[in-house]
């Protein structure tokens, strides 16, 4: 009977492996559930290019690969850790095959892939195409993700790439991150190595330039953020997406807001207009601010700054950054009033005005250290230590903070939806007012 | 012994202070005796037993039969020259199976320091070309058996090489060397008569004149294995000579009828024939078989398509014989098949391995035939829908030495299906 059992389970692994080796795009594998097979039929199903296997012969299966690699493989009940041959690498890789992807949460199983990969018994493309089938099936396998890295990086480390095949495999790391978010929500490790894919990219950006990649990622990851409204390992992604926008040149920029078909500027100055405080002396209207240049743009809502350093600013830059944080910040008020009571939603928005009062406070010299503003050393002028002794902050400082038309304009604009909001009974908003008073240390304003 | 002037010296030195009760008492020829019988690996242990020990282990009388197949780890090119240099000319048998970082120069080494070495198995060392097979030709004219089986390097000239220097080669494998052609298995036949046996699975340029050399200048050839040789067409199989034993011609599509009746009148001897994937044989050319072989004991008919029920019937008269029977996928047997072949008289006594996997209208009825054959140990039905778990249950009841391979879960143990309490003793009491 043992025999017999153990002659079932070579037969199905050996129906695996000709599956495997006979049909090169196989682009999904599962666990089909039947309890039990009435018929003398093989459990390895395939169609279509998906592979399955019945979940009756599961446990037999798993539990004879696993104990064999376990036994014979291990390296721990060896003195020496014996070399694999070539004669054996074949038996070792149908048994990997098959227990990997029954269970590919194993790091020991990888390990022994990464031996076979460096001793040369198996392709790495091949196995690129392996991991894929493996997150068919359980799109949050950490392990994959990592032994995927680890090919990448060995790939990457290869000099002889050219541009061609460069693209072809982000296109492909790309495609794969999309299927693994598509199959399970809040996916962590795809986005993760999303970002870990595109922090590679910018390391081997001599072949290659990353600002057309981060503006098809930003314009994606907008629409799969309008989409997942919950899913905040996205949300996470997209916050990357919109640092790596700040340092865009000026060619990338007109490509940005071509491709989202928007007017940055436009939206800006429609939201400032809207909310300009009542008591500034001079009144513009939309037409009016459109006309300003970036630098006088930016004087006017920041009026004023009381750096200790002489450091020339550049403003271009710094009004993009706020063109684009107030292009997300409409975003999510448009997102929060559809999707209402959606907790991820006000998160996000948290993000955004955290990283436009950053911007300020970096404008005017200061920095948030301990819960309290405290001046900031301009580290490129490194301005004499007897201004150190001045690092206190006074009332002054935050005053001017305070009564820069920028700030006054986000007040308003928070107070009006936290207001809206409130009146819907969503208990984020309060969340969110206490978030922008303790935190962020409004207290004393709102 | 190799280096008998100083050996002699060395062991009368050692063995003077030798205190130990073992090596007072035997007589070093003994020991030397004694030792001859132990394997590689043994001997290596017992070098680092003394000085004494040492020198007769290392002793090249010990090392005519060497297998470095179990070795713990990868066999470098200087293992094989230290191992020429200490066997010498007592060496006559080394298997170097899958030792692939063997080069040429180290079986170069070899022929020049063991010219009598009879059986050379070098099965997988990829690295080898025809520079080793023609160091081979040179020097060891005794040469018997060689085993090149994998060897993507080698080609005609070193079977030429083979053929001039090794007259009394009588096995052959160059399996998976997919660059021998006709020329030089031609060669081969024509330098070496008394050739018992030449296996050249999958080397795809071997075709129907190479065969027919082999039948007309090999008069001895009883193994001819030709595995996907897809060429070869009933022309020359047909002239395979009488002392043919086994043939495995596999994958050799274009084979027909005709060659069946060929081999039943001129091959009358023939103990296994393997025939998988010949897709074009039918029922006529079995008759012819069967009718004057009657010495078939094993038959692989894999993907024979056309074979129906009269196959059956005329293997069951005519091989008494039979053991070993696979009919995978000849989706034409039918339970009327087998039950002729269940009352034939290789069954009750012979018959111990059925292969039935894939032969679709195979049924309970085929199984319940098959409980008179008593000697029965294997029967593979994987994929045979309509045979099912409970008719398994009764041969096995009828037959309990019986595999039957199919795809059923094996059956839970009983034990198992008791369910576990969920709490402790301990909680229980409390």
């Amino acid at each position: 009977m043992e025999e017999d059992k153990f002659a079932l389970v070579e037969k199905i692994i050996k129906d695996v492996h000709n599956v495997l080796s006979k049909i090169a795009d196989l682009y999904a594998f599962d666990v089909v559930p039947m309890d039990i097979n009435f018929q003398n039929k093989s459990p390895v199903l395939h169609l279509e290019n998906c592979l399955g296997l019945e979940s009756w012969c599961v446990k037999h299966v798993y539990m004879y690969c696993y104990s064999e690699l376990m036994d014979k493989y291990s390296p721990k009940f060896k003195r020496k850790s014996k070399k694999i041959s070539n004669i054996d690498s074949d038996r070792l890789i149908r048994l990997l095959n098959v227990t990997i992807l029954l269970n590919p949460e194993i790091n020991s199983l990888w390990n022994k892939r990464r031996d076979l990969v460096l001793g040369l018994l198996l392709d790495k493309t091949v196995e690129l195409h392996f991991i894929r089938l493996v997150l068919s099936r359980k799109p949050k396998c950490n392990e994959a993700f990592v032994y995927r890295r680890w090919l990448l990086e060995t790939i990457f480390q290869e000099e002889n790439y050219e541009r061609n095949s460069i693209e072809h495999l982000i296109n492909d790391e790309l495609i794969i991150c999309d299927l693994a978010s598509d199959k399970s929500p809040n996916n962590y490790h795809s986005w993760n190595h999303r970002i870990w894919l595109l922090n590679k990219v910018k390391t081997i950006s001599t072949y290659y330039d990353p600002n057309a990649l981060y503006i098809k990622e930003y314009n994606s990851s907008e629409k799969w953020t309008s989409k997942h409204v919950s899913d905040f390992s996205c949300f996470h992604y997209h916050q990357y997406c919109i640092k790596n926008l700040y340092n865009l040149c000026n060619d990338s920029w007109k490509s940005l807001e071509k491709t989202l078909n928007i007017n940055f500027r436009k939206n800006l100055v429609r939201v400032l207009a809207s909310n300009f405080p009542k008591d500034v002396t001079i009144q513009a209207s939309e037409e009016n601010l459109l006309g300003y240049s970036e630098e006088n743009l930016m004087n006017l809502l920041l009026s004023y700054s009381n750096k200790i350093c002489n450091c020339i600013v550049n403003y271009v830059p710094m009004c993009k950054k706020i063109e684009i944080l107030f292009h997300a910040l409409v975003l999510n008020n448009e997102l929060i009033c559809f999707y209402k009571y959606h907790e991820t939603l006000w998160y996000h928005r948290r993000f955004i005005l955290h990283e436009i009062i950053s911007i300020m406070y970096e404008h005017f010299g200061l920095v948030r250290y301990n819960g309290a503003l405290v001046k900031k050393n301009c580290k490129i002028c490194n301005f004499d230590d007897m201004r150190q002794k001045q690092a206190k902050i006074g009332r002054y400082d935050t005053n001017h903070i305070y009564s820069s038309v920028l700030f006054n304009v986000i007040l308003s604009h928070e107070k009006q939806i936290i207001e809206e909001r409130q009146k819907d009974g969503d208990p984020n908003a309060d969340r969110h007012e206490k978030y922008l008073k303790f935190v962020e240390g409004f207290n004393n304003v709102m | 012994m190799t280096y008998s002037g100083r050996n002699k010296f060395e062991i009368a030195r050692f063995s003077s202070d030798d205190e130990n009760h073992i090596n007072k008492k035997l007589p070093k020829e003994l020991l030397l005796r004694i030792l001859s019988y132990l394997d590689v690996v043994s001997l290596c242990r017992c070098a680092q037993v003394s000085k004494l020990w040492n020198i007769l282990a290392l002793d090249g009388s010990n090392w005519q039969r060497i297998d470095l197949f179990d070795f713990q780890r990868d066999v470098e090119g200087p293992v094989i020259e230290n191992i020429s240099h200490r066997c010498g000319g007592f060496l006559r048998q080394l298997s170097l199976r899958g030792c692939e970082s063997i080069a040429d120069g180290s079986i170069k080494t070899l022929a020049q320091s063991c010219p009598n070495i009879e059986d050379l198995n070098l099965n997988k060392c990829k690295k080898l070309t025809d520079v080793s097979c023609q160091a081979l030709g040179r020097k060891c004219s005794k040469l018997q058996k060689i085993n090149l089986d994998s060897c993507p390097s080698i080609t005609d000239i070193s079977l030429k090489a083979l053929s001039d220097g090794c007259p009394l080669l009588t096995h052959v494998n160059v399996s998976w060397c997919q660059s021998i052609t006709e020329n030089g298995v031609e060669a081969l036949a024509r330098g070496c008569p008394k050739l018992r046996s030449f296996i050249c699975r999958g080397c795809k340029n071997v075709n129907d004149k190479a065969v027919s050399c082999l039948a007309t200048y090999c008069p001895d050839l009883e193994v001819l294995n030709v595995q996907g040789c897809d060429s070869l067409t009933d022309e020359s199989v047909s002239r395979l000579g009488g002392a043919l034993r086994r043939l495995c011609v596999s994958g050799c599509a274009r084979l027909s009828d005709a060659a069946l009746g060929a081999l039943a009148a001129r091959c009358p001897d023939l103990v296994t024939l393997e025939l998988a994937q010949c897709a074009q044989l039918t029922d006529a050319g079995f008759q012819a078989l069967a009718r004057s072989c009657r010495m078939l004991e094993r038959m692989d008919l894999e993907e024979c398509v056309l074979i129906t029920d009269a196959t059956l019937v005329h293997l069951a008269m005519g091989c008494p014989r039979l053991e070993k029977l696979t009919l995978s996928h000849c989706e034409l047997i039918t339970d009327y098949g087998i039950k002729q072949l269940s009352l034939s008289p290789c069954a009750a006594e012979h018959l111990s391995v059925l292969g039935l996997d894939n032969c679709p209208l195979v049924t309970d009825g085929a199984l319940e035939h098959l409980i008179s054959c008593h000697n029965l140990q294997l029967i593979e039905l994987y994929d045979c829908q309509m045979v099912t778990r409970n008719a398994i249950r009764k041969l096995r009841s009828h037959l309990p030495r019986v595999r039957v391979h199919a795809y059923f879960a094996p059956a839970t143990p009983p034990a198992a299906a008791r369910p576990r309490p969920r709490y402790c003793r301990c909680c229980n009491i409390i």
